[in-house]
């Protein structure tokens, strides 16, 4: 039985909830606890009331469950729903309208994913993220945490940021440009 | 790490105990349901009130015989530039941005950048506008307006066979024909009957295709209280013309 439940799928547990046995619901939790944790922390930084936001992920999940299409994957809908609790955390907290209009949504933009890249980099922009994301904007930060240390596709990105595709390449590079000069600027060691 | 994962089992273990006790629950599948439904009907009213807007800004400058002005060169150009209904485009643009805010959710929508979508929603609404005015919805709109039997939309429809005459627009069947001059007779304008002799300009053969009957637009300077100095005078067709041929 137990086994059956470790190899059930994230979207056979969510369906499994919607028919109404909720302790399958514990076990999607448990699946994802950590990786939200990690995501909030970073995204968030050093925020006290982790524990709470991410709470109350799990409650909104819960609660919008039936919205899920089981046919779907889960874990970008998960996300999403993450991601919009932290952005109204960090909405309350700085009081300022947070997403200001992006305009690398309005074009499209030629877009190449580079696994090669992204390996060489990963390490570096690891060091650095665990430096001083926090003085990252939260839309810089927040797409950095995703691809490096989520380690997520574009797509799945796109399908939590609801952007397209090509924003999130656009987005990543310049991400990554402001962390750099950052970086610079500081002159904060990475070792 | 031992502290931290049996923190994690406490959250996780507090939020299904908050499930089980019934202080959090499960929306129903009927509540998403409604939800959806009353997004597609918002999402129609709004595709459908764009498109009906459209079709009037299209109609309305066919009616009024501003659309001829492009064809009076810059200074006809200039004239339609300025008595285009820019309020009412505007209050489309506005829609269309609603319904992009309304859509954007929507993988169909957030996949593509804003300017595609933008840009789906205004052929999608121009084309819907245009399907409509192959209808005579704004045909009798127009006449009910115009035997004062429509009210709160009666204002958008009664004036536009008035055209303004301080914008240099005059409208009228015409009379008589002469070889440099003919003669209109403008039903409604103030509000009384007015007959104005149209002075036209060497280059346009008014006898070639102007003949006694037919419903003109001019537009052109007022030269006296009677007479008008035309700069561009083209025919109406018969479809924006009422039962008794006349405006």
């Amino acid at each position: 039985m137990n086994d059956n439940i470790a190899h059930s799928t994230d979207e056979e547990l969510a369906s499994e909830v919607q028919k109404g046995d909720t302790e399958k619901f514990g076990i999607l939790m448990r699946r994802y606890e950590q990786k939200l944790f990690r995501y909030g922390r970073k995204f968030l930084s050093s925020r006290d009331n982790i524990e709470d936001i991410v709470q109350d992920v799990f409650i909104k999940t819960y609660q919008n469950i039936q919205s899920f299409d089981p046919t779907q994957r889960f874990s970008p809908w998960v996300y999403r729903i993450a991601h919009n609790t932290f952005i109204n955390a960090l909405k309350k907290e700085i009081r300022n309208p947070l997403y200001f209009f992006d305009f690398d949504t309005i074009m499209a933009h030629p877009v190449y994913e580079d696994p090669d890249a992204k390996e060489k980099e990963q390490k570096e922009i690891k060091a650095l993220v665990d430096k001083g994301l926090d003085k990252l904007s939260p839309h810089y930060r927040e797409i950095i945490i995703l691809y490096y240390l989520e380690e997520l596709k574009y797509k799945e990105i796109a399908e939590i940021l609801h952007i397209p595709v090509s924003t999130v390449g656009i987005r990543l590079k310049r991400a990554k440009d402001a962390l750099k000069r950052m970086w610079k600027e500081t002159n904060i060691p990475l070792t | 790490m031992k502290n931290t994962n049996s923190e994690h089992d406490k959250l996780c273990e507090d939020v299904l105990k908050k499930i089980r006790t019934g202080e959090v629950h499960m929306k129903s599948r009927a509540f998403f349901t409604f939800k959806i439904i009353t997004f597609v009907l918002t999402t129609i009213a709004l595709l459908a009130t764009s498109a009906l807007l459209v079709s009037y800004i299209i109609f309305s400058i066919q009616a009024s015989g501003q659309l001829f002005l492009v064809g009076f060169g810059g200074r006809g150009f200039m004239l339609f530039f300025l008595s285009f209904p820019w309020g009412l485009l505007i209050v489309d643009i506005i829609l269309w941005i609603c319904l992009e805010w309304l859509i954007r959710d929507f993988k169909i929508c957030y996949q593509y950048p804003l300017s595609y979508v933008f840009l789906a929603l205004l052929v999608a609404s121009t084309l819907l506008g245009l399907i409509i005015n192959t209808t005579s919805i704004h045909k009798s709109l127009m006449r009910r307006a115009e035997e004062r039997r429509l009210p709160l939309v009666g204002s958008f429809y009664d004036h536009l066979r008035r055209p303004p005459h301080e914008n240099g627009e005059y409208r009228g069947v015409v009379m008589s024909v002469g070889t440099s001059t003919f003669i209109i007779h403008d039903e409604y304008h103030d509000g009384r009957d007015a007959t104005w002799t149209i002075d036209v300009p060497q280059e346009i053969k008014t006898n070639m295709f102007i003949k006694v009957g037919d419903t003109v637009f001019i537009a052109g300077t007022s030269e006296s209280s009677t007479t008008i100095r035309a700069f561009g005078i083209r025919k109406f067709m018969p479809e924006f013309l009422n039962e008794r041929g006349g405006f």
